[in-house]
């Protein structure tokens, strides 16, 4: 994204600045932007999900089996869905723990975040999460 | 929803491979070029191609005077040594019996 941002605005680099200042200057503004929009993290509504996700929704709610193989894709995009409302650090911790298979020992040993913590933090993404769920279940349902 | 359901999604999608593309997007570098151009940025490309092909002929040429030189020293020493050669034959026949 910032090599992208640095071609769309080499017509505003006048040469007074050294490239590296100019640069760095477009790599901090775009990480300070997107630190700024992952804040607002608005509610996930049902419009915002394909039809395949929508039918996982479904799926999770009026059956107990696993989701079929074909489901996986559409599951990890609904998973990321998920996770853009919850906070970074309780992001790190969901990928880490259920989508990469990690320890807690493991996220211990990365993150340097206490044993308690993470599980804590786990905790409350996983109910968080399955409150967005539950939402967009009762949308696609009514 | 309960956990368990929130659990099946997990593992459902942690079984699924991340596809994340491994080539530029088709029509990227054209687009690149294109907004540069737009953007008045051609002369520039345009300056630095002449740079390029400047220092690679002044490369190609600098490297052929110097093959060429080092062929011709190269023959000079070669025929020394046939003329040397040439010559302790002719002595070593005239002083020898």
């Amino acid at each position: 994204m910032i090599f992208i941002k640095i071609f769309q605005r080499l017509y505003q680099f006048s040469g007074k600045v050294p490239l590296e200042h100019w640069v760095s200057r477009i790599a901090v503004n775009t990480c300070l932007n997107q630190i700024e929009s992952e804040k607002v993290r608005p509610e996930l509504r049902q419009a915002d999900l394909s039809e395949e996700e929508q039918a996982v929704v479904e799926n999770l709610a009026v059956s107990s089996e696993e989701l079929a193989p074909d489901r996986q894709l559409t599951s990890r995009q609904l998973v990321e869905h998920l996770l853009q409302m919850l906070k970074p650090i309780e992001r790190v911790v969901i990928d880490l723990l259920y989508l990469q298979g990690r320890s807690v020992e493991e996220i211990h040993k990365i993150t340097g975040m206490s044993v308690a913590a993470i599980k804590v933090r786990a905790f409350r993404a996983r109910q968080r999460m399955k409150a967005q769920l539950e939402k967009i279940g009762a949308q696609t349902t009514s | 929803m309960k956990d368990v359901d929130l659990d099946r999604l997990l593992r459902s999608a942690a079984r699924a491979k991340e596809e994340t593309p491994v080539e530029m997007p088709f029509g990227f570098d054209t687009r690149v070029v294109a907004l540069s151009r737009r953007n008045g940025n051609g002369a520039l490309f345009g300056a630095l191609l002449r740079r390029v092909a400047f220092v690679a002929t002044a490369v190609i040429v600098l490297a052929s005077a110097g093959a060429y030189f080092e062929f011709n020293r190269n023959g000079d020493v070669i025929t020394a040594g046939n003329e040397f050669a040439i010559a302790d034959s002719a002595i070593q026949d005239e002083v020898l019996p």
